[in-house]
């Protein structure tokens, strides 16, 4: 559906313009303060530009700090935890969509609590239930209690796909003797596909940015991830705001990129399961 | 402290920095303000740390004194929102003439920003009283419960030796005899070493966290138009149920 | 009663029950039992209760988590169901603007609270500085330290951050509307606003209803905006309650009371959230 007259464009153009501008003016405003010195980023009134650009705070970043191997601990965790949740997710969202069983509602609703636990209360019995099984400050602990803030949604959006499928499909199928299991896995997942990679990526983002249970659970150097490694540069009596810009720069690049590129896929995978999500 | 008023010119360059604000709070406002009430004869609570005092009249003079910097305009409006840290930066930067800082933010300045003109001068207290100042840091905890509690404590042994408590502190060592090292002899140090004597240290309570939110919620209320002694009073009653938990 | 025989049904949702269970039902468990006790682990009843919802503050806290959430939901709605719709037309860069106005969800969120808590600086912010260069304002406004200015200007940094979502699902939703629709409308001689409010509209309901609950669900453990740019202050006048709920437990150690508040909190969101579906989404969650 296309506006065609002109007039229409500048209705079109107009407002897509202010929202562009918005979205996208305090980034602009991040990359370019990772440029300034540390004189420039606080000078009153505020410099536009730096002058002249510097790319200190990024050689500091990724020569003097530990952001390196923090990016490495943020994509190990962020990668296992997505797809950790895709596994439990797909099963449980096609046993929720194609069958009725007993306490049924209630197990929805209990994954929907899960979404709606508040952050503060959950950190310290999660704490104690990660140090129980010597899971502080691993790879595995994190990656299990990421699993809180990605399971219930992953659960809740791919339901929504699954049901988007006709159930001829399934039928015809199980008339000709074919297992449940290998209905999902042959004829179902391939038509979701779309709906899996928007749930990996929410899942990605997700625990890629996550701060706070990483705080928690995460305290030794060697397993921190980069959105703790952002907060050092914040000691208790400086805050290195070029460093921090420019460390945010790397931190979200990656994201930004794979964005871009599986952005179709996405946009696609949303579409199929949102009337039913 | 009445002959610290400055005249300033409005607009670019400010007279006082008051922290008003910001993120490491309710610490740095304290700092600020905890000595100049204690120079008056005030504080938040009295020295045995059984009543209330934040509003008593010597409190809430100096209170008044230190927020009339903003109400009167010395200080700048983005007060509120200004930690210790912006304060700091804003000085840098030229934007402030006066702050209130420990050591280390000094040579901090002065790495920003080598060519500023800037000295050092003690904290001014009220004609006939004594000065005051406040004791911040750190302290070593070693956990009832915790593993290798006797080589932890040889290590803290070790560290606060006198040699090496001096040589590993970045602001001052807290042992005396260290301040005779070669490192501490720095005289543009010498009014932060001369307030030393003057130091008290915070009362070391459970609920101080608690009443010191309490307190600064009140100082940001009056920081809004609020009369002190009314804001003084609120925090009173806030802090008085606190004691002796 | 009858006996309850293991169907297919229950062994597809076992693991992802078994898991929830684990890292759910424990917090949950355990932070019930913190609320009725005191440091000590001795029973007090509801003493915790009754002395944190006392507290002068609270009434306010609760308002303002209300204004805060409502706020921001409905101007991420607004903003967000604006975008998606124009983001529908077909024009020349399309994607590069999709992806362009995807950026503000994709910052991670204490980046992009530090990031606007220094452009709204009062002295070396960078937007009272184009507003007063531009001569739009005539001196620099206290954005976050002035009482009246303060939700505001959280409020909009929180739609800023979530309304590329809630574009994007409306995209979504879009896409199954068929031609034939739109087609209909315009032989039946609509415009664009016709078209807008009598087919699109209609039919992103099931999807904005989705959405709404998510944003809702978002907005109220939202503590990183907040936290990071005020700290609740000036004077409390943005302190939320899930940050009230973080400052008990891990600035003032007060881990029965943070308990007793989690408790309350917990249950305003799930009579919220009853209600809501209730009321808007009783055909959609089966």
């Amino acid at each position: 559906m296309a506006i065609k007259n002109n007039s229409g464009r500048i209705w079109l153009a107009l407002p897509l313009l202010v929202l562009l501008i918005i979205s996208v003016v305090p980034f602009l405003w991040m990359a370019v303060s990772s440029l300034k010195s540390l004189r420039q980023l606080y000078s009153v009134p505020p410099q536009w530009l730096p002058d002249p650009a510097t790319f200190s705070n990024y050689s500091k970043v990724l020569f003097e700090s530990n952001i390196p191997r923090y990016f490495l601990n943020s994509t190990i965790i962020s990668v296992g935890s997505t797809a950790l949740a895709l596994c439990f997710a797909i099963f449980a969202a096609y046993g929720f969509a194609r069958f009725n069983f007993k306490g049924k509602v209630w197990a929805q609703s209990f994954v929907l609590v899960g979404q709606m636990l508040p952050t503060a209360t959950i950190i310290v019995p999660l704490y104690f239930v990660l140090s129980y099984f010597k899971l502080i400050n691993t790879y595995l602990g994190l990656i299990l209690v990421y699993l809180v803030l990605t399971l219930p949604l992953s659960v809740w959006m791919l339901t929504g796909y699954f049901k988007s499928i006709p159930r001829e499909l399934e039928e015809a199928a199980i008339i000709d003797g074919a297992s449940r299991l290998s209905i999902l896995f042959k004829i179902n997942l391939p038509l979701i596909v779309p709906g899996i990679v928007a749930v990996v990526l929410y899942s990605f983002v997700a625990t890629w940015n996550e701060f706070v249970f990483a705080l928690a659970f995460a305290t030794d150097r060697s397993m921190k991830t980069l959105p703790i490694g952002l907060a050092e540069f914040s000691s208790e009596v400086d805050t290195d705001w070029g460093a921090i810009m420019a460390a945010s720069f790397i931190m979200t690049v990656p994201i930004a990129l794979i964005f871009l590129a599986l952005q179709r896929l996405f946009v696609g995978g949303v579409m199929s399961g949102a009337t039913k999500g | 402290m009445q002959t610290l008023t400055r005249d300033s010119n409005g607009g670019k360059m400010f007279g006082f920095g008051v922290a008003g604000g910001g993120q490491d709070q309710p610490g740095n406002t304290l700092f600020r303000t905890l000595p100049l009430m204690w120079m008056n004869g005030g504080g938040i609570l009295s020295e045995d740390n059984q009543s209330v005092l934040v509003n008593s009249p010597e409190s809430v003079a100096a209170i008044e004194m230190y927020t009339g910097f903003f109400k009167d305009g010395y200080a700048p409006p983005s007060t509120l929102e200004n930690d210790g840290l912006a304060l700091r930066r804003l000085f840098a930067a030229e934007n402030i003439a006066i702050i209130q800082g420990s050591q280390a933010e000094y040579l901090l300045i002065k790495g920003d920003n080598p060519d500023l003109d800037i000295g050092v001068a003690t904290l001014p207290h009220p004609e006939g009283k004594q000065p005051a100042s406040i004791l911040g840091g750190w302290n070593w905890i070693v956990p009832a419960q915790a593993p290798n509690k006797a080589e932890t404590l040889k290590f803290l042994a070790f560290l606060s030796s006198p040699e090496n408590i001096g040589f590993y502190t970045n602001t001052f060592p807290a042992v005396q005899s260290a301040f005779e090292q070669e490192r501490h002899q720095n005289p543009e140090l010498r009014g932060f070493r001369d307030m030393l004597q003057y130091a008290r240290p915070q009362p070391p309570l459970a609920n101080w966290s608690q009443m010191t939110q309490a307190y600064f919620e009140s100082f940001q209320e009056a920081l809004l138009g609020q009369p002190v002694q009314e804001a003084m009073d609120a925090a009173a009653s806030r802090i008085q149920p606190l004691i002796g938990k | 009663m009858r006996a309850w025989k293991f169907g297919p049904g229950h062994w597809f949702i076992l693991p992802t029950m078994v898991l929830l269970c684990m890292l759910v039902l424990y917090p949950v468990a355990s932070t019930i039992f913190l609320s009725f006790t005191d440091a000590s682990g001795k029973w007090v009843g509801g003493q915790n209760y009754t002395e944190t919802l006392s507290e002068p503050s609270t009434k306010r806290v609760i308002l303002n988590t209300l204004y805060y959430v409502g706020g921001s939901v409905v101007l991420q709605l607004g903003i967000g169901v604006l975008a998606g719709i124009l983001m529908n037309q077909k024009f020349r860069g399309r994607s590069v603007v999709r992806s362009l106005m995807l950026i503000p969800w994709i910052i991670p969120g204490i980046v992009a609270a530090m990031t606007w808590a220094w452009m709204f600086h009062t002295d070396y912010g960078i937007i009272n500085y184009a507003l007063t260069s531009a001569g739009i304002i005539p001196g620099p406004i206290g954005w976050l330290t002035n009482p009246n200015t303060v939700m505001p200007a959280l409020i909009a940094v929180n739609a800023w951050k979530m309304f590329p979502f809630v574009a994007l699902m409306v995209l979504a939703g879009l896409q199954s509307v068929p031609d034939e629709l739109y087609e209909a409308a315009r032989i039946d001689g609509a415009n664009f606003l016709h078209e807008v409010w009598h087919i699109m509209l209609p039919q992103l309901r099931p999807v904005l209803v989705a959405v709404t609950l998510l944003l809702v669900i978002w907005g109220l453990d939202g503590i990183t905006i907040i936290y990071s740019m005020t700290g609740g202050g000036p004077a409390g006048r943005s302190m939320i309650f899930p940050i009230q709920i973080y400052a008990e437990a891990f600035e003032f150690f007060q881990f029965n009371r943070a308990a007793a508040l989690s408790v309350v909190y917990f249950l305003m969101i799930v009579l919220l959230i009853a209600v809501y579906i209730r009321v808007f989404a009783k055909a959609e969650v089966e």
